[in-house]
């Protein structure tokens, strides 16, 4: 019987223990050795505690094995936990661990989130250097709060202004209230309405160029066809064909209208400033008076000649003048005929080569005489001199 | 103070003849396993003898489950969630259920049959004949128990999801395809396992208690009575106790 207790008690006893154990071990696979452990660490950990899921893409991978606090750690790792991972997940040093809440009636997990696939594998008891923390319900509540007084004001605000509208339309402010109120507008509007509805009839009908854009075929395919060409054009553009084209493309010429830009510029500016005689012209008050007066006396003389006075009037429009005119000249025909015959004393003088050659040699014989003149001169003036003062 | 170390005793003693009895029993399966008849008539009695009464009481747990639940579930406008309670019978009410009604129907009726044979010496009979009643008596019935008890939690369970899901058509208005979409969206594989092996040790929980009470049964008829009512309440308390025990592993596992 002693021997029944005795067994009997450890049984109960044993029972016991393991009874006790099984409120106090959360994490069964800690002690049966499955998965391997990694560190993370957090500003706070809100109500995660040990025994929590961690859960990568959804999926359960571990526990939390371990929650430890550090107050001289600096406050954003103040927190470190121990995530055990199972054997076949594979953590890497860019994952990133983020405490999570589990729904909005609390509880919190571990998310491993991946990051770059390239980063090398973590292994026994590293660390999980990406952390970061969910807001809780509360911090969430708190910032909904402050959204939402945001928006309060902003509807009491709104309400405001309708308040202000409202009565601005009752009192027949503006002109919605007078759309409302204004029968004279109303009446305008009514025209304008019907206006509108006459000119939506006509646009139906196809009437007008509005008309028929919207109703007549030909004029839509010749919109079409407009459209095809002005397509056409701008390809051509585009592609750099044409003046136009070479304009907008080609770098070259693109320089040489610049070139000319800037010349006309100058030009421009050197007529502004009253530079040239073009700027003269446009500038200059004293010379616009002269070309005023020069004009008018052109006018004068232009008058003068229409009206016959003068001799140019005479010689243009007096038949008498002409007749004389014709005359003298049929005079000046004969007598250059006679010359060119070798009649009289100049046709002599031009045609007879005897008469040139006497000639010649009467200027020679005189040449002769002032030459032997001009040799005796100062001696006679010397001597006459001489004579002169005796 | 002599009377409380008494009851400490007794207790300890008792723990001892469980485990042993338990332990007799297991080393005796391979006897039983050979006694087809013996076993099948164990299996028969416990399998058909429960068969209705589980079928009742699972389509009733079914439809107070949801009556309840789906009413709760009405307040957050969350009622087409009401297939969840299915996975509520899965984890619980099925297993502890059906082992409270087994408790009740064949533990009982193992204590009273083995504590009348225990009453007119038949068990030392048994002895004296070379058989073990261990082997002869208990194993038998704890493998029909363990065999038995996981099927009767399937059957009660279907039992109670087709209560559940009829009233959740009727109560709460949530089709029966939309009741079981939700719980087999959450329904895991594991949970059902865990189901059934809380329904295998609870069976053998049953067996050896209800035998255990027979062999201790002293004093004629008055006797045997006592040893039933003793072997359906320490069965019943043996069973949750155990429960509370087996989930908290089963889950940390």
């Amino acid at each position: 019987m002693a021997r029944k207790v005795l067994v009997g008690m450890l049984l109960l006893g044993a029972l016991f223990i393991f009874g006790l154990a099984t409120f106090y071990v959360e994490n069964w696979q800690r002690y049966l050795g499955k998965g391997y452990p990694l560190k993370a660490k957090f500003p706070l950990v809100h109500t995660l505690d040990v025994g929590d899921i961690v859960r990568m893409s959804g999926v359960e991978v571990g526990a939390v094995e371990e929650l430890t606090i550090n107050t001289e750690a600096p406050p954003q790792r103040q927190v470190e936990a121990v995530l055990r991972i199972n054997l076949d997940v594979t953590v890497r040093a860019e994952d990133k661990a983020v405490i999570k809440m589990a729904s909005i009636f609390g509880g919190y997990y571990v998310a491993l989130e991946p990051g770059d696939r390239n980063a090398r594998t973590l292994g026994e008891d590293e660390e999980i250097v990406n952390t970061a923390v969910a807001p809780s319900v509360t911090e969430v509540v708190e910032e909904s709060k402050v959204t939402l007084e945001e928006i309060r004001e902003g509807f009491n605000g709104a309400f405001e202004n309708i308040d202000t509208l409202t009565a601005d339309l009752r009192e027949g402010k503006g002109t919605l209230a007078r759309l409302l109120t204004d029968e004279e507008l109303a009446a305008d509007m009514d025209v304008i309405v019907q206006g509108l509805k006459t000119a939506s009839e006509r646009l139906e009908k196809g009437e007008g160029v509005l008309g028929k854009l919207l109703m007549d075929e030909d004029m839509e395919d010749d919109l079409q066809k407009l459209l095809a060409n002005l397509k056409e054009t701008s390809e051509d553009l585009a592609e750099g064909k044409g003046l136009l084209g070479r304009l907008l493309t080609d770098e070259e010429l693109s320089q040489d209208v610049d070139a000319i830009v800037s010349s006309l510029k100058t030009a421009s500016e050197r007529l502004e400033t009253g530079e040239g005689v073009l700027g003269k012209l446009l500038m200059d008050q004293q010379m616009a008076e002269d070309v005023s007066t020069l004009i008018t006396n052109l006018k004068d003389i232009s008058d003068d000649m229409l009206s016959g006075e003068g001799t140019m009037a005479k010689l243009l429009r007096s038949d008498e003048v002409y007749q004389q005119l014709m005359s003298a000249l049929d005079d000046l025909g004969e007598a250059t005929g006679a010359i060119a015959r070798g009649e009289g004393t100049i046709g002599k003088l031009v045609q007879d080569d005897e008469v040139y050659s006497k000639i010649k040699q009467l200027l020679q014989d005189v040449q002769g005489i002032v030459d032997a003149y001009r040799e005796q001169s100062p001696v006679i003036s010397v001597a006459g001199s001489l004579f002169g003062a005796f | 103070m002599p009377a409380f170390v008494e009851s400490v005793k007794r207790t300890c003693a008792a723990a001892y003849d469980v485990a042993a009895l338990t332990l007799d029993s297991i080393r005796h399966i391979g006897y039983a396993l050979k006694r087809h008849k013996l076993l099948f008539k164990q299996l028969y009695e416990v399998g058909n003898s429960s068969l209705v009464i589980v079928g009742v009481f699972g389509l009733f747990v079914g439809l107070i489950l949801v009556l309840y639940g789906g009413d709760q579930l009405r307040r957050f406008n969350q009622e087409k969630l009401v297939g969840l309670t299915g996975l509520a019978i899965v984890w619980e009410f099925g297993p502890v259920f059906t082992a409270f009604i087994v408790a009740g129907r064949i533990g009982s009726a193992y204590a009273a049959e083995i504590g009348t044979m225990q009453v007119y010496d038949e068990i030392d009979a048994l002895k004296s004949m070379g058989i073990k009643p261990e082997a002869y008596l208990v194993s038998p019935r704890l493998v029909a128990c363990a065999l038995l008890l996981p099927l009767l939690v399937i059957y009660a369970d279907f039992a109670a999801l087709m209560g559940g899901a009829g009233m959740a058509w009727f109560y709460v208005r949530v089709a029966p395809r939309e009741f079981f979409r939700i719980f087999f969206q959450y329904l895991e594989f594991r949970e059902m396992a865990r189901s059934l092996v809380k329904a295998v040790i609870f069976g053998g929980i049953i067996a050896v208690v209800g035998c255990y009470h027979g062999f201790k049964t002293t004093g004629g008829a008055a006797g045997v009575g006592k040893s039933t009512t003793q072997s359906v309440v320490h069965s019943l308390l043996a069973v949750l106790v155990a429960d509370y025990f087996i989930s908290k592993i089963l889950l940390a596992l």
